[in-house]
Formats: C-alpha cells, structure tokens, sequence
C-alpha cells in the first residue's frame, strides 16, 4: 500500500504521545464511523472527549486514519501489508494492533461500502406487472386478447428513479421470459463451474 | 350482430347491382387500395368513363363498398349476419355471395389494419443480455461482481426505442420468476372464466 507524504506526517502525528491512548481509541472509532455511516467531519470537533487536542493536529490524524483504512480496502490490503505500512510510519506496537485489528474487523464491511461507489447503467430493482383483456376499442370490435403491461423500476447512479414501462402480448411475454430464463440458467451454470 | 346501413349508404351501394360483376370485383379492389393507401382519383375517372356514368357515381360506390367492408371487419361478423344486413339492398342472390366471399377474402387484412391504427403503446419487441464480472473499479479493486446487462428493445407507433438496464443474479432471478408467474397467470381459473365469458 502506497500512501502520500503528507497521509504518513498524519499518521505519525496521531502515533505521537501528543495523543493519549484513550482519545487515540476514541478516533479510530470515529473514523470507521465516518466511513460506514458518512457522518460529518464535524463529529470529531463536537466529541467530549478529544476536545483537549489541538483541533488542527486532530483533522490532520482523522484524515491521515480515513485515507489508511479506504486505501488499505481499495487495494485489498492484507494484514502483513497493514502491519508494515504501519511500522514504516513509527507508531508503536499496541497502537499498530488497535488498528489493524480495526482494519480487519471492518475489512469486509468497508469493501462492500466501497464497493456501492460505482457507476452503473440504469439498475433494475423491481419489476411490476399487470395483466388486461383488450375487448374492443373504437376501431375494432372482438379483439379479445390479453395484454400485459410491464414496469421495471430502475434507479439511475445518481438515486433518480425511473419506470420503463411497456406492453406486451402473450407471445411476446413468452419470448421475454425465454430470454430471460436462459440468461438465469447460464448463470446458474457460470457459478457451478 | 347485424350492420346497420344509413339511406345515404345504400343509395350508395344500389349501383353495384347495375353492373357486371367483374365490376363488382374491380371496385373491391379499388376500395382495399383505398384503405391501404388513400384514395386515387385518376382511377374513379378511368372506370367512370369505361361504364358511362360520372365519376361521383363511381366514387360513392366505391366508398359505400370501402364503408361496409371496413364496418363488417370492425365488428367480425359472421356470414349469416353479413348476408341478413345486406338483404336490405335488394341485390339478386349472386351479387350478395359476391359480396360475402371479398368480405371474406379481405376481412383478416381489414382487421389487421384497423389494429394497427388502434392506439398504440409502447410495446416489445427484443431484449438481449450479456454476462459480466465485474472485476475491478476506481473505488474498489480485485473484487469479483457479476453483473448482467439487459437491452430491452421497445417499439411506439413503428418508433423503437433501446433500453440498457443493468442487474445482478438476484434481481435477475426476481425479475424472471415474477414474469413466469404473470404468464402462468393466464391460465389461472379466474382469468379463464373472465375470457370465456367476454367471448
């Protein structure tokens, strides 16, 4: 794992006995917070109990810890690479084991947060059906035929919602569901292998 | 279901009985260009002097012969129906059977495009899907995601329309069974006594 100069300078400084074990403890679980649960910066300002800190030191560590841990599940890092990343910056060894205990916890967690940040085509999350008689309508009389009208509901990258919504004939159904079905099946297959 | 024809319609029609039959059938013909493509003037004038009578007289029989031809598809009827509406007109037996076999011959082309004037929706027409693992992104490397990709193709009034929608299995494997079940609702006893007793 390859981090910048400056992310090593904040780690140093949140390994420094200018932060106490207790408050030390304290950030770490903030910044996992911040991570999982996107809360304001701010929180680190606001807690009680690291009110004592320089505030320009305590951004400087909280920014340093987030940019380890997401860089750290990014790049898939494991514990060894953890450990060493960790060492290089000096800090001590129970600190370096509050973290990487941390970081190991949560790793799965934080892979599939980071994993939610994508782009996307519009992304189908449920689908929505009805199902009609066609009788008759002013141009023609005995129709009788079903008709079925269908809406996915999608949501685009930016949380938008979107429907498509189109009709469709039995037969055309019939092929749709063929489709899809065998699209299901060589999936099934594709994870059997 | 009887046709119920207006005076106009049958004064209209009454010059069909004045003819040859051969006649008869030309103007079928002319009357399903008409409802295929418009009308064609020249071709009223053309016959109008051939038979010796003014082109109104052509183009009103031609329409009247269009009308009930379309109005007959409209409501499928049957022959015996058929033959019972234009009883009225007073044609001799032969021409009636002339009229009822071009009804016949032409009403399925009739109704198909009386079908495709009625409203129309969006409606389907393809879909494709291709199968992916998505491998790695900006925010997350070495990671293994399927992903499927669905291009739903869509037609309006002749327009198509492409939708790509992206999924993974689960939603896939959603999606897919709940259209099965809206297939097989076709067949359920409510649907069936529903459609039994529409027809």
């Amino acid at each position: 794992m390859e981090l910048s100069g400056s992310t090593v300078t904040g780690l140093q400084l949140a390994g420094s006995s200018s932060i106490d074990d207790k408050s030390f403890n304290r950030l770490t679980q903030l910044v996992l917070q911040s991570i999982m649960e996107d809360t304001d910066p701010s929180i680190i300002q606001d807690d009680g109990k690291l009110s004592k800190i320089n505030q320009g030191m305590l951004k400087e560590c909280y920014s340093s810890l987030i940019i380890l841990l997401i860089e750290g599940a990014r790049t898939d890092t494991d514990t060894t690479g953890m450990r060493s990343t960790l060492e290089d910056c000096k800090l001590t060894p129970d600190r370096i084991e509050v973290l990487v205990t941390l970081y190991n916890d949560n790793k799965a967690k934080l892979r599939a947060r980071l994993g939610r940040i994508r782009s996307s085509f519009p992304y189908l999350t449920d689908v929505n059906w009805r199902l009609d008689y066609y009788i008759k309508s002013n141009h023609l009389e005995r129709v009788d035929k079903p008709v079925y009208t269908i809406s996915l509901n999608t949501e685009e990258g930016d949380g938008k919602k979107k429907d498509v919504i189109f009709s469709c004939t039995q037969e055309q159904l019939q092929d749709l569901v063929g489709k899809l079905k065998d699209a299901s099946k060589s999936l099934e297959k594709f994870s059997q292998q | 279901m009887l046709l119920v024809l207006t005076e106009e319609h049958k004064t209209h029609l009454s010059f069909l009985s004045t003819v040859d039959i051969s006649v008869v059938r030309e103007f079928c013909r002319i009357s399903m260009e008409f409802i295929k493509n418009g009308p064609n003037t020249k071709l009223y004038s053309g016959a109008a002097q051939k038979l010796g009578v003014d082109t109104a007289t052509v183009r009103q029989s031609v329409q009247g012969l269009m009308f009930l031809l379309v109005e007959s598809s409209k409501l499928s009827v049957n022959e015996i129906d058929f033959l019972d509406s234009i009883m009225i007109l007073g044609f001799d037996e032969e021409l009636n059977k002339e009229l009822y076999a071009l009804y016949e011959e032409n009403s399925s082309e009739i109704r198909s495009l009386l079908m495709s004037m009625s409203l129309d929706l969006p409606h389907y027409t393809d879909l494709e899907w291709r199968l992916e693992a998505q491998l790695s992104s900006r925010s997350l490397e070495r990671q293994v995601q399927p992903s499927i990709l669905l291009r739903l193709h869509t037609e309006e009034e002749g327009v198509p329309s492409v939708h790509t929608i992206e999924t993974d299995p689960v939603n896939l494997i959603h999606l897919t069974n709940s259209l099965e079940t809206a297939l097989a609702e076709i067949k359920s006893q409510h649907c069936r006594r529903i459609m039994r007793g529409i027809k």
